[in-house]
């Protein structure tokens, strides 16, 4: 009985020594893991978060074993719908990566119950050296399912050279850019002195409209239903209208970056992340470049002392896996990501905010770690709006992705009709005002219209 | 470890030489050569059907077989794209043709004509478009030998570059477009967005000799990977010439294989192995470059990469960082490039190493298991012999049969043979009893005689000692003399008489009745003239001593 208990347990300590092995949670060089990781911090240029992740791979992923391979850096448009597609398998879609970027709004296409809970992997003492507001973003009930690496905040980025030029034949400065209403006046000054070209692209109108209505203490989304019929929203409305079918505004899809290097427009609202895509010339026609100055101002305000801007940027999801070793491998990296020196490595090389306390008051108190000046612009802005500016995070509600992405495509469609109906009537030789009046007021019934299908 | 330090090899030999070997030992031995000769048979065959191998040359297999599957499927996807390419330029050159002849242009007269070349482009815009969206690839793009701006700083030529944005799938349907290349009103044209990158036009060192490169009859050209200017993209190219009417290369034209397409559409797992590292590498000076199918060799690999083979294995050096793999040259185009698989050398090593711990643990596990066969063999066949032979060897069988039905027919005659040779044994020990016995007896009846004997003895000596004088000579003489005339019955009473016996003693010694002993008696009285038992005894023992005394004198 003995020899037969010996020799079972012998023949057991066999079996589970040389076979276990594979059942180790940690990843290890020896059982090298591999993630795929799909993100959206990098233009076609260049792409600040791949660098850093080369610089992961070398170290302590090749400690561990971890190989983080970058299989997309797209928008957060194009994640979102690469994400919907993988996980109702669409055919010819990928498989779902094991990491990814993107706003909250994707935590519920892809399913809260496959997201892995990073408040599950890291300790209570990990977590508070987050920003408090960032970190609570992530948060799906009681679970930390976004776990923030960057964070934005919006700006007024000016083509310095260009709007020089026209500062000196029209006497407008850079000061009266601080307001809306300073910069749409400039716009319809700016079409005229240029001969009927764009001063300015607004990249989101939701974002205008949500921080608008704020300053005027209103409220743009409420149960989530977007209130066009509210009065602050037709305050916020009109002066844009007006701008917008007067000329003074670029009501096309796409980048203004884009735009810079045609110089189609020479000022834009957008991500202080779009620092990472402006061009450093002007590119002409006949082939011709011309070196451009880009500034940054803080995000324009709607009234005096009521300054605001959205804060955003969306986080890092993992896709919760049966293989604990990638759970482990996707906590290992994300650690690393958001520890100080490589978040403010990655953040200042992409416009974004660092997502530490710690690595906030760093960046905040000398400028010299960014090494771009038309970066450390970017930071002076936010430093001034960190001062003065209230934060707005948007709500997240359900269809509230769909929501904003109409919102953006009607405001866009109307303007731009209107200003095609401007351009074409003041030809047959309307009273500009009258037409451009009418217009306005016609542009928000068809908004509220359009929206209200 | 005391009684290993202690076994003597040699001794024992010589002990089962002297001694022979237990029937245990011999049983054991047998099993467990029989065991291993089961077992070495087996690891031939496997081994000679290469069922198994080491863990590094089972990786060695694995890659080679999946090597030559990639190589396999590369060329034939290049070439795929190449056909796309040549069927590309030629609708090229026919809207091309199609252009200026509608224009009443020479092709020479493109250049500097910023309007013609723009309206050029807007006329191949849907060429390029289509031609984009049915090749497997990332961008398509053709330049010619013009210009819009022959005084500019940076010679440059004139074309459509489109690339897909936001790739992250092979399937490349429903991504969007950038223009990376082309003129502002093609972009407009086409409600394209601009590439970060974009430029009007592109440099004319893009494409390396690209007026020489298709002399020779080149079908199509598989650009080394390269940099993308003003992206931080690297690509191949696939491309061919586009010729005018006189067949005079004006351009080229073809797709982008970026290193992210290359990257999703290369994607090599193996069941075992996991993830493999693919490559398609140019060779320069003895280094290499290319693209891999991984994000991060990708990233390593625009750096140079070494290769070092030994015994067909590969071994990649990327700086620090090292992998094992196995490399197949193929020829794509008119160049030869290298096709490469490979694992980390960690994975391998490990993968090397639990093979190794895994034959060691099956070889462990197989001796344990032949020696607790061998034991519960033992316990259960050889053991109950044993004790049988014991039951037997010590007349202590319970009747129990080993249901061994040879063994039982064996020990059932020993035991038969057992039981006669006892009964025998005992009828012996039975006759032994009474032989002892009737020594015993004889003992004591010779004792008694010989008591009686010594007795008789001293009286005839003190008798003749006392009446020697008195025996009449002539009497004694005659008595010798007819000595010799008793019979050899008579002379053995006589001698009987001599030895002490009574009548009645000779009688039953002799087995003769009273009176045939009286019969005796009587003649040999008569023959040796004595007249009485006395005088009879008293001549026996003069004769007795005299033959002593004489003896002694001898």
């Amino acid at each position: 009985m003995k020899k037969a208990l010996a020799f079972l347990l012998s023949l057991t300590f066999l079996l589970t020594t040389f076979s276990g092995c594979e059942r180790e949670r940690m990843p290890s060089p020896a059982d090298p893991v591999t993630l795929t990781m799909w993100h959206v911090y990098g233009s076609q240029t260049i792409s600040p978060l791949n660098t850093v992740i080369d610089e992961f791979n070398r170290s302590l992923g090749r400690e561990y074993g971890i190989t983080i391979n970058v299989a997309s850096v797209t928008s957060s448009s194009a994640i979102d719908k690469a994400l919907s597609a993988s996980a109702s398998g669409e055919p010819g879609a990928e498989a779902m990566p094991d990491l990814f970027t993107a706003y909250p709004r994707v935590a519920e296409i892809v399913g809260l119950e496959n997201l892995l809970p990073w408040d599950d992997y890291f300790t209570g003492e990990e977590l508070s050296n987050f920003h408090a507001d960032f970190l609570s973003e992530g948060y799906f009930g009681e679970q930390l399912l976004m776990l923030p690496v960057a964070k934005s905040t919006e700006a007024f980025y000016l083509n310095k050279t260009l709007f020089d030029r026209f500062s000196a034949d029209t006497g407008i400065t850079t000061d009266e850019l601080s307001r809306y209403d300073g910069v749409f006046s400039a716009a319809r000054t700016y079409y005229d002195w240029s001969d009927g070209q764009n001063f300015l692209q607004i990249n989101d109108y939701y974002h205008y409209a949500y921080v608008g209505m704020k300053a005027h203490g209103s409220e743009f989304i409420r149960n989530g239903r977007l209130r066009l019929d509210d009065e602050a929203f037709r305050a916020v409305w009109l002066p844009l209208a007006k701008t917008a079918i007067y000329g003074g505004i670029c009501l096309d899809d796409g980048y203004a970056a884009a735009r810079w290097k045609t110089a189609e427009i020479i000022a834009n609202t957008g991500s202080t992340a779009d620092v990472l895509y402006q061009p450093s010339e002007v590119i002409y026609p006949d082939n011709s470049t011309e070196p451009i100055e880009a500034i940054a101002l803080p995000y324009p305000t709607f009234a005096e002392n009521t300054s605001g801007a959205i804060y955003r940027g969306g986080g890092l999801f993992a896709v919760k896996s049966e293989d604990e070793r990638k759970n482990q491998a996707a906590v290992i990296f994300a650690k690393w990501l958001t520890e100080k020196e490589h978040n403010l490595e990655f953040v200042t090389n992409a416009g974004y905010l660092p997502v530490r306390d710690d690595a906030m008051d760093t960046l905040f108190a000398d400028f010299s770690l960014v090494e771009k000046e038309n970066f450390r612009s970017v930071y002076r802005a936010v430093d001034t709006m960190l001062d003065s500016y209230t934060l707005y995070a948007l709500p997240l509600y359900d269809g509230a992705s769909e929501i904003q992405s109409d919102f953006e495509t009607n405001v866009k469609a109307v303007l731009k009709a209107a200003h095609h109906q401007y351009v074409k009537r003041i030809g047959e030789g309307e009273n500009p005002d009258t037409v451009l009046n009418a217009l306005v007021e016609s542009s928000l019934t068809e908004l509220k219209s359009l929206s209200g299908k | 470890m005391k009684t290993l330090l202690k076994f003597d090899l040699p001794n024992l030999l010589r002990q089962i030489k002297t001694e022979g070997i237990s029937i245990r030992r011999r049983f054991v031995a047998y099993i467990i050569s029989a065991i291993a000769l089961v077992l070495s048979l087996i690891l031939l065959l496997l081994n000679l059907f290469g069922i198994m191998n080491p863990a590094g040359a089972q990786i060695m297999h694995t890659l080679d077989t999946q090597l030559s599957t990639y190589a396999d499927s590369i060329k034939r996807d290049y070439n795929k794209t190449a056909a796309h390419a040549i069927s590309f330029a030629d609708q090229l050159e026919a809207g091309l043709q199609n252009f200026l002849t509608e224009q009443n242009l020479p092709f020479d007269h493109l250049k500097n004509n910023t309007e013609a070349l723009s309206a050029l482009q807007g006329a191949l815009y849907d060429t390029v478009y289509l031609n984009m969206q049915l090749a497997p690839s990332s961008g398509a793009f053709y330049i010619l030998d013009t210009t819009v701006n022959s005084r500019s700083e940076e010679p440059l030529y004139n074309g459509i570059y489109l690339k897909y944005i936001n790739l992250y799938s092979e399937s490349t349907v429903n991504n969007d477009i950038a223009l990376y290349r082309g003129s502002f009103s093609t972009a407009k044209g086409g409600n394209l967005t601009f590439h970060s990158g974009w430029s009007n036009e592109m440099r004319t060192d893009f494409f390396d000799s690209c007026d020489s490169a298709f002399d020779d009859g080149t079908h199509y050209i598989l650009s080394p990977a390269v940099e993308i200017p003003d992206t931080w993209e690297r690509a191949r190219y696939v491309y061919v010439p586009i010729r005018d009417p006189k067949d005079r290369i004006i351009g080229v034209c073809g797709f982008e294989i970026n290193d992210m397409y290359f990257q999703l559409s290369k994607k090599i797992i193996d069941d075992r192995l996991g993830a493999l590292i693919g490559a398609l590498l140019d060779k320069e000076h003895g280094v290499y470059t290319g693209q891999f199918n991984s994000g991060s060799y990708n990233a390593i690999g625009s750096e140079e990469v070494k290769i070092t083979a030994k015994s067909g294995i590969a071994a990649f050096h990327f700086g620090t960082e090292r992998c094992i793999g196995k490399t197949k040259d193929i020829t794509l185009g008119d160049n030869t490039f290298t096709v490469a698989l490979m694992i980390p050398e960690a994975q391998f090593d490990a993968i090397v190493q639990r093979g190794q711990m895994k034959t060691v643990g099956i070889f462990f596990a197989v001796v344990l298991v032949m020696f607790a066969y061998c034991m519960f063999m033992s316990k259960k066949y050889v053991a109950p012999i044993l004790r049988k032979i014991d039951q037997i060897k010590y007349s202590e069988n319970d009747g129990e049969q080993l249901k061994i039905r040879e063994f039982d027919d064996l020990f059932a005659y020993i035991e038969e043979k057992a039981s006669v040779h006892e009964e025998q044994l005992k009828s012996l020990e039975t006759a032994k009893i009474a032989a002892e016995e009737e020594a015993a007896r004889a003992r004591y009846a010779y004792e008694k005689a010989l008591e009686e004997y010594e007795l008789a003895k001293s009286e005839i000596l003190h008798l003749s000692e006392e009446s020697k004088n008195e025996i009449v000579l002539e009497d004694y003489e005659y008595f010798l003399c007819n000595l010799k005339t008793l019979t050899p019955q008579e002379m053995r009473i006589y001698e009987l008489y001599v030895e002490g016996n009574s009548t009645a003693e000779i009688a039953a010694i002799i087995g003769i009745k009273e009176n045939t002993m009286k019969y005796h008696n009587k003649n040999i009285y008569a023959k040796l003239g004595v007249s009485s038992r006395k005088q009879f005894l008293r001549f026996a023992a003069l004769k007795q001593i005299q033959d002593k005394k004489g003896k002694q004198s001898e």
